[in-house]
Parts: structure tokens; sequence; C-alpha cells
């Protein structure tokens, strides 16, 4: 939760509810929306990427293989 | 916007686990209250039946005005934190505390003999923890729909919500039917309004501050379109939904499917002798509910969210009749029923954790719907819908089963139910029904609605693309407006 608004920079109380800044106006929860979301698609991915990495170390080898082999099946 | 963008994923690892976390905390209250509450008010509290049952009757007609005014406010609110989020930061205190005041009610008025007092103490904390947990509640589950312009993305958070809550908000149900059992038989000393009355404190605080991490730790990731929405325009949008009300009427035709949980306590207890056992009957249903989550994802890309709707009432129905015939001829010998109910469990589990999810996902995509259809986004009436189809049909199955009691031959002695010495009723064949067969064949009634439904396959998936084209368009329109504004 940002305590400042992302244009102009005011400083906001974390009670201040209001959706527009009260100094320049701009959309608090919309801003920079494009940019937001590119960011959290790219920590998302890092995360699922880290996850998958886990869940390949933790997987037996058998099981990795037979997935292999089904996955080249359906091929 | 090409496919690879549509496929994006936005809600990590971390917040997808951290809103199911907070839904755990958030249903231990809950789940006490649903599990309990004929228990608790009756035997515990010492209220009359029959006022519990004219009181939950009454809350179900309250939320029916109650949910869908809460979901409209929710829907015209604009804030820096979003529309929904607001709510999940405030909420968990008050929250906590009338969950500790409403289960603290036997311990508070020990001593009291008044039992209109008892009465009246019961219907006020009752409807207030009511009230604060709708408020919740509808913003709670409208943040599944909104968390993430990507479809996958709120499957992906409903199923950690319902998985996780699982867990956490299984977690008073198996502590309360100990403590009761421990409680009964002088094994602790403790009575059972001081188990009842400390369990509400962990829920209230613990638990609280789970739920508190579904406002912190969340963000809402689109944009609503219409700044200044009227309540009215909001309620207006419920009767457009036609997808919407499909569901919500084949939950109220699902009604009866409810009522087994009421009767499963006074089975394990009046039949089988100790109300343990359903923990030892319960545990392969966890495991199976946990494994069904996991394979869900498969399931969702073999078929369609209606297709899995059928299957699961139709495989429901017919457990319930191969348990009931199998048990029909004992259902009073432990040895035998805790095994055929545990097998039972595991289907039903199974079954049950993919019922939880599949409707909510549809519900987010009626939201879709609506906002391809008419451009405005109503996830605090979608889903205060569906919190009021849940928390009416959860009362009126109470209060169905409740008035059952006495019918196949169940008694109120003092604080406590037993079997009535009036001959004529076979009550324990009549609950073994209860519990096995009649809910979910009674229940088969509520798929009548969804053979209307076809929201589903490439329908639904042109619909959720062309928004998200939309969506893009209107991003890239503001950005063209920031980059003048500089």
């Amino acid at each position: 939760m940002k305590s400042e608004c992302p244009k102009c920079g005011k400083k906001l109380s974390i009670f201040y509810f209001k959706p527009k800044c009260p100094q320049c106006g701009c959309e608090l929860a919309y801003y920079d929306m494009d940019k937001m979301l590119e960011e959290d698609a790219k920590k998302a991915e890092a995360e699922f990427a880290k996850l998958d990495a886990f869940i390949d170390k933790m997987t037996p080898k058998f099981i990795k293989k037979k997935m292999k082999k089904d996955m080249s099946d359906s091929k | 916007m090409n496919e690879g963008n549509a496929l994006k994923r936005y809600v990590g690892v971390k917040e997808t686990i951290l809103y199911g976390v907070a839904n755990g905390g958030q249903v231990i209250g809950y789940n006490m209250i649903r599990a309990q509450l004929t228990f608790f008010l009756v035997t515990v509290f010492g209220v009359p039946a029959r006022a519990v049952t004219a009181m939950i009757t009454v809350m179900g007609f309250w939320d029916a005005f109650n949910d869908p005014l809460m979901g409209g406010i929710v829907d015209k609110t604009r804030s820096r934190y979003g529309k929904l989020r607001p709510y999940l930061l405030i909420v968990p205190i008050p929250l906590g505390i009338t969950t500790v005041l409403f289960f603290g009610g036997a311990e508070f008025l020990k001593g009291v003999e008044s039992t209109t007092l008892k009465i009246v103490y019961m219907c006020i904390t009752y409807f207030i923890w009511e009230f604060i947990y709708t408020i919740g509640d509808i913003p709670f589950w409208g943040l599944s729909a909104a968390i993430s312009p990507n479809p996958v993305d709120r499957s992906r958070v409903i199923k950690s919500a319902r998985f996780i809550s699982g867990i956490i908000g299984g977690l008073p149900g198996i502590i309360i039917t100990v403590c009761i059992d421990l409680s009964r038989n002088n094994i602790i000393p403790f009575t059972l309004s001081q188990v009842f009355l400390f369990l509400a404190v962990i829920g209230g605080t613990f638990g609280m501050f789970l739920f508190s991490l579904s406002g912190l730790c969340t963000k809402e990731r689109i944009v609503q379109v219409n700044n200044d929405p009227k309540l009215l325009d909001c309620f207006k949008l419920l009767f457009k939904n036609k997808y919407l009300l499909l569901i919500v009427l084949s939950n109220i035709l699902g009604t009866v499917g409810g009522i087994g949980g009421t009767f499963s306590t006074y089975f394990y207890t009046l039949s089988l002798g100790i109300a343990s056992l359903s923990l030892v009957a319960g545990i392969p249903g966890t495991i199976s509910g946990w494994v069904s989550y996991g394979l869900l994802s498969n399931l969702e890309q073999r078929f369609t969210s209606k297709q899995l709707i059928f299957g699961c009432s139709l495989s429901n129905a017919l457990i319930g009749i191969i348990t009931f015939l199998a048990g029909m001829n004992s259902y009073t010998n432990p040895k035998i029923i805790v095994p055929i109910i545990a097998v039972q469990g595991v289907f039903t589990s199974f079954i049950g954790s993919i019922n939880a999810v599949v409707p909510t996902k549809m519900i987010a995509d009626t939201v879709d719907y609506m906002e391809w259809k008419t451009g405005e986004r109503s996830e605090g009436m979608s889903f205060s819908l569906l919190t009021f189809v849940g928390k009416l049909t959860g009362s009126l199955s109470t209060a169905i089963a409740t008035a059952i009691i006495p019918l196949i031959g169940l008694q109120e002695v003092g604080q406590d139910m037993v079997l009535s010495s009036a001959g004529g009723i076979n009550t324990k064949f009549w609950m073994w029904a209860l519990i096995t067969v009649i809910p979910p064949v009674a229940s088969l009634i509520s798929l009548i609605p969804y053979a209307f439904y076809d929201l589903t396959g490439d329908k639904l998936k042109n619909i959720q693309l062309e928004l998200m084209q939309r969506r893009e368009k209107s991003i890239n329109a503001n950005t063209l407006e920031k980059a003048e504004e500089v």
C-alpha cells in the first residue's frame, strides 16, 4: 500500500480512502495500471518459475520419466 | 491483444496462497457457527429449539435484504484501495469481537435463568455477527473476480481459498467435537460453555489476523469504468444477468442437500454412541478432498463447468443410494458403519471440492458476461447473491432439519437431545437415511436451471477475449492521455 500519490508524490495518510489525489486529482487506484500489470506479470512469472523448479526437484525420477513418455505419446 | 498477453499470469504464488490463508482465517468463526449453531444454542446456551428455528428463519429473510444491499454498496464504492479491499482492511476487527461475544454468551450469562434474556442476547449478537460477516464476505469473494483479468488466475485463487480454508477452517470442527467428548466425560476440567468461549477467542483473534491478509496482501487489477454508479442501477444489473439468476435458482433448489450436517452429530451421538467417531470416518474424505483440488485443473481442461456440475450431482446421488443400501441393516453398528461412511466420504469429499470451486468460478464468469453486455462490472451484487443464497440455504436447511427433529422421534430433554420414548418411529433408521441418501437425491432437482446455462466453452472464451481487448484499448487510451499531459 503506497502512502503517496503515484503522480505528484503527495504524502497520503493510510486513512485517506478517497479515490482521487487531493492535490493533482489523479485516480490513485488505476494510475499507471499498465505499468503495474506488467510488473505484476513479471513478478508472477518469476514466482511460478521458482515453484515449477521446486516441484521438478521434488518429483521422483520415475514419475518424470512417465510424464515425458506420456507427453511424447500424446504428440 | 494477442493470445500470449491473454494468457499472462498476474497473480503470483505468494498472493494466491495468502488469499487462501485469509479465507481460512475468515471461515474459522463461520464454520463454528454453521456447524455448531443449533448444538451451541440449544444444548450449551439453553435456548429453546423453537426460538433458534425462529431466529434462523427471520435472519434468512433479513439476509435477502441485507446481502444485495451490501453488494450494491460495494459496487458503488470507489476508493484509493479499490472498491473491494477497503472493506477487507476494516472488517476483521469488529468481526473478531462479535464472534467472541456470540460464543461467549453461555459463559457471560452464566447463572442467568431468564430464557427471554438469553433469547434477546442470542438474537442481538447473531444479528450483528451476521451483518459484519456479510460486509467482509461479499468483497472477499468479489475480489476473486477482480484480482486478475485472466480467468486462470481467478480459478487458481478460488481453488487456493477453498483448499486452504478447508484445512484451517476444518480445525475448529475437529477440536470442538473432541472437546465436547472430553468435557462431557469430565476428562478436561472445562464446561462446554468455556470450551466454546475459548475457541471463539482463538477464532476471533488468530482467525481475523489471517483474514486481514486479504486486504493487506492482494490487489484489484480490473479498472472499474463507471466512476459514479447509482445504487438502483447496481440492483438493475442483477436482473439483466440471466446466467447468475440460473446459478442462484439452482442453489436454492439444492437446499435440502444441506440438512445432513445437523443430523450427523445426533447420529454419531445417539446411534453409534461416540461423537468423535465422525472424525475417524472423515479422515479418508479429507484426503480425497485435497487430492481433488490437485486434479481439478485437469478436469477443467477436459470438461466445461456445466458438465462438471452435472457429473458431480449425479455421482453424489448414486453414492448416497449405494451407501444407504450398504448400511441399512447395520446402522447402529460402528464397526460396519464407520468404514462405510469413510468410503462414502472419499467420493463425496472429492465431489465436494469440485462443487466448492466451479460454481464460484461460474459467478466470476457471469461478472465478465455483464461487463461484456453492459460495460459495468458487478462483483458486489453478483457475489452478494452467492453469499446470500449460501446463508439462506444454510439457514433454511438448518430450519428444515430442526423442524424434522421431532418428526423422526428426537426429543429435547433439558439441554440434551434424546431418542423419544414414544414408539412407532425408527429414529435411528431415519437418521441414517438423512445423513446418506435423502439430501443428495433430493438436491438433484437443482440441476434443472443448469440445463438452460450455456455460458461455457467457446462462447465464454470469446467473451473473455473480447473483454481483454477492450481493457487493453482502455489502458492504451489512458497512457496516451498521460503522455499528452506530460
